[in-house]
């Protein structure tokens, strides 16, 4: 398996309690995506940040907003991820 | 009477042993005097330069070739230095190739919480730790989970993505059988293979660095 640059959408919160509530949202409306800490790249503070498809940005904002989750910022930028070679399967 | 002066040929011999030698030379002088170390590499000459400042000496460098350099320490007073001190002595200059040779990182998780405090808070902590191997230039060789950790590599952990995709490229993922079985879960393992405490106890002891979150 190889680890490869995808292109990510990251949200960053105001707090802490903010991440959290998003993750809490994300599940109860089946959204895709999973927490990281906040990446080097947007932040050189410590925090959690939710990382997604860059695709999914209108429908999670929409969501966040409806849940009155605030979020600081929206980013896109590459983060690594395990991908199969071809012919290969995960165990 | 003329000052003491020592010469170490320490060409050839990796870090610390310059260090230690030198240090060891600066002890043997018992009063003020001089010890000029030759080696072959930059490093070295840092490594000296930083130990003899650190000792309160005054310290001259001078290149003599492509791979030579003689580092004199001069000392006005006597030194103590005992060999403890000495042996115990360390590369404080980071050697290029050293991140390579710590090939064999080992990390060891033994709670679903990083930290105490807010549980809630710390197993967030553990996800986004496992998250972050995921992204390191370099992965560990082994990640070893036990107590309460053993729960991280069964199924509804969320970590299990990540430790998969460690464990696929070549991590090895041990859990702790003993621990399986003591909270019921050794059915639910969902990522690498169970271990024993033999097999932790070397790949620990066997360790280059050992993590532990």
């Amino acid at each position: 398996m190889a680890r490869v640059r995808v292109p990510s959408l990251v949200v960053t919160f105001p707090t802490t309690a903010a991440a959290m509530s998003c993750e809490e949202c994300c599940e109860r409306r089946g959204l895709g995506g999973r927490m990281i800490p906040v990446p080097g790249e947007i932040s050189a503070g410590c925090g959690l940040a939710w990382k997604t498809a860059p695709e999914a940005r209108e429908e999670l904002a929409a969501a966040l907003a409806a849940d009155g989750v605030p979020v600081e910022a929206m980013t896109v930028i590459e983060l690594l991820e395990f991908r199969c070679y071809e012919g290969t399967v995960p165990s | 009477m003329a000052e003491t002066v020592l010469t170490i040929d320490a060409r050839g011999e990796a870090c610390p042993i310059p260090v230690v030698r030198t240090l060891k030379a600066l002890g043997a002088l018992a009063g003020p005097g001089s010890v000029e170390t030759l080696v072959d590499n930059e490093i070295a000459v840092q490594n000296l330069t930083r130990m003899g400042e650190g000792k309160g000496c005054t310290v001259a460098s001078e290149r003599l070739g492509e791979k030579e350099w003689r580092v004199t320490v001069t000392t006005s007073v006597a030194l103590g230095v005992s060999d403890a001190e000495a042996e115990s002595a360390t590369c404080e200059v980071p050697v290029p190739g050293a991140a390579a040779a710590r090939k064999n990182v080992v990390v060891a998780i033994t709670s679903e919480c990083m930290g105490v405090g807010d549980d809630v808070l710390g197993k967030k902590l553990m996800g986004s730790f496992v998250y972050s191997l995921t992204q390191l230039d370099e992965l560990p060789a082994c990640v070893l989970l036990y107590n309460g950790g053993a729960h991280l590599s069964c199924e509804g952990s969320a970590a299990l993505e990540d430790l998969r995709g460690l464990a696929a490229s070549g991590v090895e993922v041990l859990t702790c059988g003993t621990c399986l079985d003591h909270y019921g879960i050794a059915d639910t393992l969902a990522v690498g293979e169970v271990t024993n405490m033999y097999v932790i106890a070397q790949r620990l002891t066997g360790a280059s660095l050992v993590v532990r979150p």
